[in-house]
């Protein structure tokens, strides 16, 4: 089954990275977004005339990545995922015996 | 691995864009990649048989660094010349979630009348060929 690779756009800032991915024409109840095992995948469609048309694309994720703390919008076909980047320094607690 | 910490794993058939023209006997319809456009940005002219769309897009940029890019946002430029005059009073046009489609109607055909003109045949006798086997 083919499928359409959505062109994709990525940012950076000292916090977080972002991914602009466009998927024109799609509507939110028909888009996904998962992440497992440092992979973040987007599947998507939409209707064209009788058909029906996939957007599908797979991210690698670095590791420094919070995943846990990825959100994503869609706007007018625009997918735009925020990926925070975890601390890099862990407060290590240290229990009294 | 260096500064790029995504590495987007490609398809067997990497297609960018799902833009596409399709023609039916009444009208040609043109799906458009118009995220970023706003819907009064849109200009739509047509002739006999040219069709000119464009658009701005409004800005998609954000403050952060780019690192990687694919989609350009440069908005709309395209032109369209059609085999068929096209009925350019009749075009539709709609946009949806980041989606340009138009429908554009053909001009019906002007019925051209032809008029043959006969002419008498003159018959001479018919002469038999006997077949001889």
């Amino acid at each position: 089954m083919s499928f359409f690779t959505p062109q994709s756009n990525i940012y950076k800032s000292d916090d977080l990275f972002l991914i602009d991915v466009f998927l024109p024409g799609v509507a939110p109840e028909n888009l996904q977004v998962d992440v497992k095992n440092q992979i973040l995948t987007v599947q998507a469609s939409r209707k064209r005339g009788a058909q029906e048309l996939t957007y599908k694309r797979d991210f690698r994720l670095n590791r420094n990545i919070d995943a846990d703390a990825i959100e994503g919008k869609l706007e007018n076909g625009r997918l735009q995922i925020k990926l925070p980047l975890a601390n890099q320094q862990r407060k290590i607690l240290i229990h009294a015996a | 691995m260096g500064l790029f910490p995504f590495h987007p794993l490609r398809s067997n058939r990497f297609q960018p864009s799902s833009n596409q023209i399709t023609e039916n006997e009444t009208s040609y319809t043109i799906e458009l990649d118009a995220v970023g456009v706003a819907p009064d940005n849109i200009s739509v002219n047509a002739t006999e048989n040219e069709l000119h769309i464009s658009a701005e897009a409004t800005s998609l940029a954000h403050d952060l660094t780019l690192i990687h890019r694919e989609h350009l946002s440069t908005g709309l430029n395209q032109k369209f010349r059609f085999r068929n005059s096209i009925d350019a009073d009749h075009i539709e046009a709609e946009l949806h979630n980041g989606l340009l489609s138009l429908k554009v109607p053909k001009k019906e055909a002007r019925r051209i009348a032809v008029t043959v003109k006969t002419q008498a045949l003159e018959v001479s006798e018919t002469h038999e060929t006997a077949l001889e086997i």
